[in-house]
């Protein structure tokens, strides 16, 4: 018998969507899966790109969707500076 | 008032302890990670740890944090999956791919064995099953068999299916081999284990009709974990800290171990935890925080959206050289220089932070310790007390502060 180590690391990543009611369904099969309890109540909050058109969440890392993923959110996404 | 002794806000002895509560009454919130008032009897923390979701007040030994028990909580062995290959599709979380045949009780050599990875015949392309990973440190074992009358599966592996990174895999031929690795995953995967062909491809060509490998013993633990806060208790005992959205809330312990400090996570989405303290127009108040920041921050405003009026310091210290980004973030966008002060450079260490701000505009919450929008959320929080107005001695509490954190 013989013995094999390796590890690695993983980083963030966002569902996106025109239909924002996917990214809430997404959100609630994540809250289903995860049974959160006690002052958590849910995953993520979905974001809305400032053109009103776009959404995205961000992806669990458990849950897989048919939705278009990304490995980042632009900066057009958070327009908002320090004013 | 300092004429205490240097032992004050410390805990040579819970009897003696005095806590800056006790020593400087008043404060509208006090939250710390270490213990304000000697009679407060809460806890410092309420903390989700990621492997389960569990939740658990985390409280104080000798008036500072309670270290021990966090990371007793984080690092609670968690058994995540445990094959046994007796049931078709799903397998106990181990979902095959449409081009991946499972079997059961299949014999090698004989012995009998209870998992099979059978490759499609005349298939192309990938043969891989997936676990979920939601969590992000995990154990993994199991035992692979690669047969060598393969002719296009050479080896099995482990991996997660994004990028390139494998963890685990084997090109023994013709005996089990136990591959086993920790792997971290912060955020977003599955776990494959999938047939390699022998140009190290994961597309494989064209399959002869018994092209197999087989697995067995495939065990997922996690033991060490990450915590992230939910609640961070006000020690005043009014107006509690708290996040109820877990991919917002900010960690508190990595992989098991206490940071030392409470952390904002740093997605490019809010971050932050708000209080429940309550906007009162016009209002003044001094603030002292203990924090750090490792990007662009802002460690507190005075209202939860736009615009997010705060304690500001970014990371471009062009405009950091008072230790603060824009003054036109502070006061509430007013002319502040009648009510700005600040102590504290830039916090690239921990330090701290003291500000003389007022409430001008708005209906949210006073604190969202973080900013709510952009990259404005990479700064660590050890304490944020409160008073209203300059009704405290800034000096002495600056003093107190300071000793105790040996700032």
């Amino acid at each position: 018998m013989k013995l094999i180590l390796w590890s690695i690391t993983i980083y963030n990543m966002y569902y996106t969507s025109t239909n924002r009611e996917e990214l809430v369904a997404y959100n609630e099969a994540v809250n289903t899966g995860e049974g959160y309890n006690g002052t958590t109540t849910t995953w993520a909050e979905v974001i809305e790109h400032p053109n009103g058109a776009d959404y995205a969440i961000l992806k669990h890392p458990s849950y897989e969707a048919e939705l278009t993923l990304v490995e980042s959110l632009g900066g057009d996404w958070f327009p908002n500076s320090l004013e | 008032m300092l004429g205490l002794g240097s032992a004050v806000g410390k805990s040579s002895s819970v009897d003696r302890f005095e806590g800056r509560l006790n020593i400087y009454p008043g404060a509208e919130v006090g939250y710390s990670l270490d213990k304000l008032d000697k009679d407060y009897e809460g806890s410092a923390v309420r903390v989700r740890r990621s492997s389960d979701n569990q939740e658990q007040d985390i409280g104080f030994v000798d008036n500072v944090f309670d270290s021990a028990s966090l990371e007793s909580f984080v690092n609670e062995e968690y058994d995540l999956y445990t094959s046994d290959f007796s049931s078709e599709g799903g397998i106990n979380g181990l979902n095959p791919s449409s081009n991946v045949f499972l079997t059961t009780n299949h014999t090698i050599g004989g012995v009998a064995d209870t998992a099979k990875f059978l490759v499609a015949a005349e298939d192309s392309g990938q043969a891989y099953a997936t676990l979920n990973c939601n969590k992000e440190t995990y154990s993994i074992t199991c035992d692979i068999y690669i047969p060598s009358t393969n002719s296009s599966i050479h080896k099995a592996r482990i991996w997660t299916g994004y990028g390139a990174e494998t963890f685990a895999e084997t090109n023994v031929k013709d005996e089990w081999v136990t591959i086993t690795g920790e792997v971290e995953i912060t955020q977003g995967s599955v776990i494959r284990v999938q047939a390699i062909s022998p140009t190290n491809s994961i597309n494989l060509p064209t399959l002869e009709s018994d092209e197999t490998f087989y697995i067995k013993n495939f065990d997922i633990t996690t033991t060490a974990t990450n915590a992230f806060v939910t609640t961070w208790y006000d020690q005043t005992g009014n107006y509690n800290a708290t996040q109820s959205t877990a991919s917002l809330q900010p960690k508190i312990a990595v992989q098991g171990a206490y940071l030392g400090y409470i952390e904002n996570q740093t997605n490019t989405s809010n971050q932050l935890l708000s209080s429940s303290y309550p906007y009162v127009a016009d209002q003044r108040f001094t603030a002292f925080i203990v924090g750090q920041q490792f990007g662009n921050a802002v460690f507190g405003g005075t209202q939860g959206t736009s615009p997010f009026y705060g304690v500001a310091q970014d990371g471009n210290t062009s405009n950091a050289s008072s230790g603060f980004n824009d003054v036109s973030n502070f006061g509430n966008g007013d002319s502040v220089s009648d009510i700005r002060e600040d102590v504290a450079s830039v916090m690239v260490n921990m330090a701290l932070l003291t500000t003389l701000a007022r409430k001008g505009s708005g209906s949210d919450s006073l604190l969202a310790m973080g900013y709510v929008s952009a990259s404005y959320n990479n700064c660590r929080f050890k304490e944020y007390i409160i008073y209203n107005n300059q009704s405290v001695d800034r000096a002495e509490v600056e003093a107190n502060i300071m000793e105790h954190y040996n700032l």
